[in-house]
């Protein structure tokens, strides 16, 4: 494997990037891979966990063939493109982008399964390094399930540019349902030569932990603060009490762990960031 | 000693080694050199190659045909201990030169470096877990992992690169996949 390593780009320490100013670049979050890979649920938790430590951010949904479990149910305040067809998506894509550069704001973009629509932006614009010059840091996190072809669009966004030097490789292991040992069922993806190559190029790898009653919270559009206090809306039936345990769990502990392992500037600034996040990988 | 009885002798020796492991990995150990490059390639998927082992009869330790997992793992484990005895078997023959120190030396004591993110948390942070997944202290860069810098033939592979998985690459590359495959383990133990 001779690909060229690229040095990830990472703030010096976790306080200078917990004091707010340090660095001034401003992170444009992008949940690529496929179908069913659990890009919404990860949208999801990235937007509520930044969000409840004050991290200010536009949540821009073009997944509009998800309407059940949309990102705009949990986030109301989601742009969304006028209409699924690819001339419309691409022209609402760019002008979201030509905000953020001229604006300076932190995004995240839910992409429909497999969506083609940021590749070709990224080809023909050169969008990260035009976004970088513009201070805004392209963070490219790409959801893995345990096929491997989930590793194809992983290809396809190391093939178009989209690849970043700030790539996170989100392995689901909330896609293994069975009692089957998530090492083994994953091990083919973790094996592939493209999953290596894209970790010798830089790319930093976490592990998304599942959730049994991911779909039960999903069901009632509660957030995970929500549910972990046992809070439901009108009409809905209660929330069981082992499922806010399990909430708990997940919401105060395991996804706390998952972002400590993240580059801090990787992530937008927040204003109250978990004293243990790491920022000083190299 | 005849030659018939030696030769029965040193059949019965070779019989004996690698005594309690499966026929498999001796059948993946006898065969490391073949396979090696064409398993680095990724060209034979270990499904692929468990039902070639499986028609050819070879069993696992309970008679079943062994399965892509089975395989793949003890396929690690092969290259781990092929590096490890090149690594031992480098190191023996490495020839002791009289040394031109002076036996008062002492290495410099260097303080460890302090923690960065303690100082400078501040005191309204959320704690933050370290459950399985947010084992930090063996995160990149750690260095907690001792990796081979040998290749499985026990040539000595260039700065910076380490033999893991049956393969050379960068240090950083396997202490992350190093991480990932703990961390996957302890999330196991909890199914």
């Amino acid at each position: 494997m001779d690909l060229p390593s690229m040095e990830p780009i990472v703030a010096d320490t976790a306080s200078e990037f917990i004091a707010g100013s340090a660095d001034p670049m401003r992170i444009a979050t992008i949940i690529d891979g496929r179908g069913r890979a659990g890009k919404t649920t990860v949208a999801n938790v990235f937007v509520q966990f930044c969000r409840e430590r004050g991290a200010n951010l536009r949540v821009w949904n073009a997944d509009r063939q998800n309407e059940t479990h949309s990102l705009s149910v949990f986030h109301p305040d989601a742009i969304r493109p006028p209409s699924d067809d690819p001339d419309d998506k691409g022209a609402w894509l760019e002008e979201a982008f030509d905000a953020q550069m001229e604006e300076r704001f932190n995004s995240v973009l839910d992409l429909a399964g497999g969506d083609p629509l940021v590749r070709l932006l990224a080809r023909e614009t050169e969008l990260v390094a035009t976004l970088e010059r513009r201070g805004v840091r392209t963070v490219l996190w790409q959801v893995l399930g345990p096929d491997v072809a989930d590793l194809d669009y992983l290809k396809l966004s190391m093939d178009s540019g989209l690849f970043a030097p700030a790539t996170l490789l989100v392995l689901n292991a909330g896609l293994v349902r069975s009692k089957r040992s998530v090492e083994a069922v994953f091990a083919e993806v973790t094996d592939h030569k493209v999953f290596i190559d894209a970790v010798t190029r830089g790319a930093q790898v976490v592990w998304f932990p599942g959730l049994v009653c991911m779909n039960r919270v999903a069901e009632r559009g509660l957030s995970f603060g929500e549910a972990k206090q046992g809070i439901v809306k009108p009409g809905q039936q209660r929330f069981a009490l082992f499922d806010q345990t399990r909430v708990e769990i997940f919401w105060a502990k395991q996804i706390p762990a998952v972002f400590a392992q993240i580059p801090a500037n990787w992530l937008p600034a927040m204003s109250d960031r978990a004293a243990g996040s790491k920022g000083d990988i190299q | 000693m005849s030659d018939e009885t030696l030769t029965r002798v040193l059949a019965g020796l070779e019989g004996r080694r690698f005594r309690g492991r499966s026929d498999l990995y001796r059948w993946l150990r006898a065969n490391y050199k073949r396979l090696a490059p064409r398993v680095e390639q990724d060209e034979i998927p270990w499904g692929v190659l468990a039902r070639e082992i499986a028609a050819a009869g070879l069993k696992n330790r309970k008679g079943a045909p062994p399965s892509a997992d089975s395989v793949r793992r003890i396929w690690r484990t092969v290259c781990r201990d092929l590096a490890r005895e090149a690594a031992a078997k480098a190191q023996r023959h490495t020839r002791k030169y009289p040394s031109r120190i002076s036996p008062n030396w002492r290495p410099q004591v260097v303080e460890p470096p302090r923690p960065v993110a303690s100082a400078g948390a501040p005191p309204s942070s959320p704690s933050v877990s370290q459950s399985s997944l947010g084992q930090v202290e063996g995160g990149p860069g750690s260095g907690l992992v001792d990796f081979p810098t040998v290749d499985a033939s026990g040539a000595p592979l260039p700065e910076g690169q380490v033999f893991y998985r049956g393969q050379p690459m960068l240090r950083r590359v396997a202490e992350q996949l190093a991480r990932i495959e703990r961390q996957a383990r302890e999330m196991d133990r909890f199914k």
